[in-house]
């Protein structure tokens, strides 16, 4: 089973962005090295918990992305969530851009996804990401 | 140009990261006057001599028509930052930057290629939506 989920952006919506409520868990997804974005990882939380609702609270709160087609798409295919997360690549750029990608493990398929954050005036902002089943699509979209 | 003499010179007493005076170099990053002054430009919404920088930048290469820019945004942006530089050895260089409004955010890729003592810009990418200004990068 293949699901490909397409990259959300709202282009206007970037503006009054609150305090993002991060997790006590300074680390959701198990990562050998690297820095741990303590902002990506309150999206991961939210995605392996299959806590949809804080997942789109999250993504809007941290740049502005409406994921609620995604939502209802990850509520059908994963309604219980995922059991394990491993992030297995993170690319950290001159500038602070970071593209992490991170394999969420649910008893019938994996799920892949890459989030693309930023780093603006001290905060983590994600303007972009892509979710699919197949990790072949998600490494495509490595940058 | 006063304005921009002024605002770099204002720069030195205002703690780094507090004001956006000239463009937004890349942090721990290389650093080029020509690409921060048309972020500048753009910052500030100054469109006709963003096109004319474009245009003498790339030594006449690339004539870009910002009127759908403008139309977007009429005032420019509030902040800019650049997010991501790729510099290679031998000087050619990526950047990519990020300018924030009320509007929205505009993102924008800048590609420099070194000729004689200077740079050519070879590409310029402006979009409101990320990805398709992620994909020039290599």
């Amino acid at each position: 089973m293949t699901i490909t989920f397409k990259t959300g952006i709202v282009a206007i919506a970037a503006a009054a962005l609150g305090a993002i409520c991060l997790p006590t868990l300074s680390q959701a997804c198990t990562y050998r090295g690297g820095v741990i974005k303590a902002e990506v990882e309150a999206l991961n939380t939210a995605l392996e918990k299959g806590d949809y609702a804080k997942l789109q609270e999250t993504a809007l709160m941290m740049g502005g992305m409406d994921l609620s087609a995604i939502a209802e798409q990850l509520e059908t295919a994963f309604p219980d969530g995922f059991t394990d997360c491993i992030t297995i690549e993170q690319r950290e750029e001159v500038g602070g851009m970071t593209q992490t990608m991170t394999s969420f493990v649910a008893s019938n398929s994996v799920l892949y996804v890459k989030w693309l954050s930023t780093l603006e005036n001290g905060k983590v902002m994600v303007i972009t990401f892509n979710m699919d089943t197949d990790a072949s699509a998600v490494l495509a979209t490595l940058r | 140009m006063v304005f921009r003499i002024i605002s770099a010179a204002a720069l030195l007493l205002i703690p780094a990261g507090a004001l956006f005076a000239l463009g937004c170099p890349a942090k721990d990053g290389a650093e080029f006057p020509g690409i921060e002054a048309m972020n500048q430009q753009l910052v500030d919404g100054d469109y006709a001599a963003l096109t004319a920088a474009i245009n003498a930048g790339s030594n006449g290469g690339i004539t870009l028509d910002l009127a759908s820019i403008e139309q977007l945004f009429p005032e420019g942006f509030d902040t800019c930052t650049t997010i991501a530089q790729r510099y290679y050895e031998g000087g050619m260089t990526q950047n990519l930057v990020v300018f924030r409004s009320d509007v929205g955010p505009l993102f924008v890729y800048w590609y420099l290629v070194p000729v004689g003592d200077g740079y050519v810009l070879h590409t310029v990418s402006l979009n409101t939506d990320p990805n398709p200004v992620l994909d020039h990068l290599f």
